[in-house]
């Protein structure tokens, strides 16, 4: 059954391994280059020193490079394929070229036959799952290293960085597979069950985006007097949302402080108003993430896909023993 | 492989049925079909044919009722590797070449006769190179028979096999499917609606009409048992008080009686002639309920006509 599901899905299986190296490959070519940047002028020295004087480098590193790239954002859409490409048609397509009667009518059972497909595609997704993760880590190295060290923001906490390391690729592509072969059980039909794996996703995926920072864990909070500079967080933390509050800590709102320092269309230049919120003791605060959760974060992420895709492969399990054909 | 218990019924059903939604496909069919014939099940579109074959292929649930397929239920495991299916427009995976289906029968059969298959395919003139998408319509059928046969079934099953075979391909079909029965003994169920296509084949008929089972015996039996009668419309009575009539056709003077007889007709006055297969297999279509209630309802219907 093995060599007949590798005979089935190798077309499946190999584009993938295609589009992964081809992926790898642009990854390790450009992380190298600013690898070898970062040693060149002496960045990745100085940072392995904790000198606390690679600002000018780390400067000079990201005007060289930027961040991460906006293409990034299309990696990150990149679990979604499992769904669309291997999920919606491993049953669907089966019924819709009438085939399941000639597979389900050999000497193995519907239930094997399903299983070993299913296994051989979990097998393909933590593989794929790994050498996207890895070779994403590998490019993001120097800019891991400069967060660490608080030169920049822009690190694995954040997206897209998020969404391509660690194991979340693995949670969202086990639950794009499992979508996309519920659906496909259940509509029969290749086309429309991409489809709703395609709605299916985004809308689950979408939400998540900001629901990780916020509903996982509960975020930490500094606040000091109310100043024109923001409040220092932690390196490699990720920032949300800075409110105001009062001295005692109730939340309040930039009307509210309109009203109590001026309009800030009125007169007075804005650092008059800046000291008269500060002596009337308001306090500005910052809400975050910081990075020592980074592996929590990344766990309740990924087992809350994982979940959701054990419930839906146990529906199409269960829906293709008793209800298709 | 062939070895089998001739007492136990390659096909047995109690009270099957099969309903979609409100629709029953199939219901209180009741068979018991012997081991080791070509049985031919016929009936029109939409009669139930392909829900009883699939109910048997173990690729449907019955909604109520018992179906045993050589002695066991159609999806224990031990059944699975002792029948073979070919479903109706012959499913092959059309970018599996010729040969890449009969390692698929290797790959999901403990027991695979990849030598006779293969010889079976050759002797077509069938290359093994060819993808399956493109292959003729005869040469799917041959492709998928063969696959199915390669199993070594017990019990092969084939939903409307010819039906849309050019008639060369469907004489290549059947000689190659009679030529393994002969070789074998294997049971073959294979259902057409059109007799036409299954009276050379067949030793056995079951006649499926309005979702339910009207006639079930062997060719020979059914010949022996019925007649046509022509004779006076004024004697039609005397016929139906003694005999089971199918259909009959009766103007002011002259009765047409096609009859299950019980027991020979002398009486001079009607003249008596063996029913064809293909005559006795329409008059069962036409007249739905004969099988299901053969002397009462006909009779009555036979005096209708008489008044």
């Amino acid at each position: 059954m093995i060599a007949m599901t590798w005979r089935q899905h190798r077309a499946q299986l190999l584009i993938a391994v295609g589009v992964l190296a081809a992926l790898a490959a642009y990854l390790l070519i450009t992380g190298q280059q600013r690898a070898s940047y970062a040693n060149s002028i002496g960045l990745t020295a100085c940072l392995a020193a904790k000198s606390q004087t690679c600002g000018p480098l780390a400067e000079a590193f990201v005007n060289r490079f930027g961040g991460i790239p906006q293409v990034f954002t299309l990696a990150a859409g990149l679990p979604l394929l499992a769904g669309l490409f291997w999920g919606a048609p491993l049953i669907a397509r089966e019924v819709e070229t009438g085939t399941y009667r000639l597979a389900w009518t050999q000497s193995v059972s519907r239930n094997r036959w399903l299983t070993v497909k299913l296994l051989t595609f979990l097998a393909a997704i933590a593989a794929a799952a790994a050498a996207l993760a890895l070779s994403f880590s590998a490019w993001l190295r120097v800019y891991s290293q400069l967060s660490a060290a608080g030169y920049t923001d822009i690190d694995r906490m954040g997206p897209p960085a998020f969404d391509l390391t660690g194991i979340a690729p693995l949670g969202t592509m086990l639950f794009a597979f499992a979508l996309g072969t519920a659906a496909g059980a259940l509509i029969r039909r290749t086309v429309p069950a991409m489809a709703v794996t395609l709605g299916g996703y985004l809308g689950a995926v979408l939400p998540m985006e900001s629901l990780r920072y916020t509903a996982f864990l509960r975020p930490l909070h500094k606040s000091g007097p109310f100043s024109t500079n923001t409040i220092p967080v932690p390196p490699g933390a990720y920032q949300m949302n800075s409110g105001y509050s009062t001295a005692s800590g109730r939340p309040v709102s930039f009307r509210d402080l309109a009203k109590a320092c001026g309009h800030p269309q009125g007169g007075g230049s804005i650092g008059i108003r800046v000291s008269c919120l500060a002596q009337k003791g308001f306090h500005i605060s910052q809400t975050y993430q910081p990075a020592s959760r980074y592996w929590a974060l990344q766990g309740i992420y990924t087992a809350s896909f994982a979940a959701a895709a054990i419930i839906l492969i146990g529906v199409a399990v269960w829906w293709t023993a008793r209800r298709v054909s | 492989m062939t070895s089998r218990d001739d007492a136990t019924p390659a096909v047995e059903t109690v009270g099957l049925g099969r309903r979609y939604g409100r629709r029953w496909a199939l219901r209180e069919c009741n068979l018991s079909l012997p081991a080791g014939h070509v049985i031919g099940l016929v009936g029109p579109n939409g009669a139930g044919k392909t829900t009883l074959l699939h109910i048997l292929a173990g690729l449907l649930e019955p909604t109520v009722g018992l179906a045993r397929v050589l002695g066991a239920a159609p999806r224990d495991l031990r059944t699975l590797p002792r029948i073979g299916f070919v479903a109706q427009d012959k499913p092959l995976y059309g970018r599996f070449t010729v040969n890449d289906m009969l390692r698929m029968g290797a790959w999901m059969n403990p027991s695979w006769d990849r030598s006779s298959a293969e010889a079976r395919l050759t002797g077509l003139d069938i290359p093994l190179g060819q993808r399956c998408g493109s292959l003729s319509g005869g040469q799917r059928a041959q492709v998928a028979l063969a696959v199915a046969l390669g199993k070594q079934p017990g019990l092969l099953l084939l939903d409307e096999p010819v039906a849309n075979l050019d008639p060369l391909a469907r004489r290549q079909f059947l000689q190659v499917l009679l030529e393994h029965v002969a070789a074998t003994g294997m049971t073959v169920v294979l259902s057409s609606h059109l007799l036409a296509d299954l009276e050379r084949a067949c030793d056995y008929l079951v006649l499926l009409s309005a979702s339910r089972v009207q006639l079930s015996a062997t060719t020979d039996e059914l010949l022996h048992q019925h007649r046509v009668l022509a004779g006076p419309a004024e004697k039609a009575d005397s016929i139906t008080r003694a005999h089971a009539v199918v259909q009959s056709s009766v103007t002011d003077r002259l009765a047409n009686l096609l009859i299950r007889a019980d027991g020979p007709i002398h009486d001079p006055d009607w003249s008596v002639r063996p029913a064809s297969l293909e005559e006795l297999v329409l008059a069962y279509m036409s007249e739905p309920l004969a099988g299901a209630a053969p002397a009462l309802t006909l009779a009555g219907s036979a005096q209708e006509g008489s008044r």
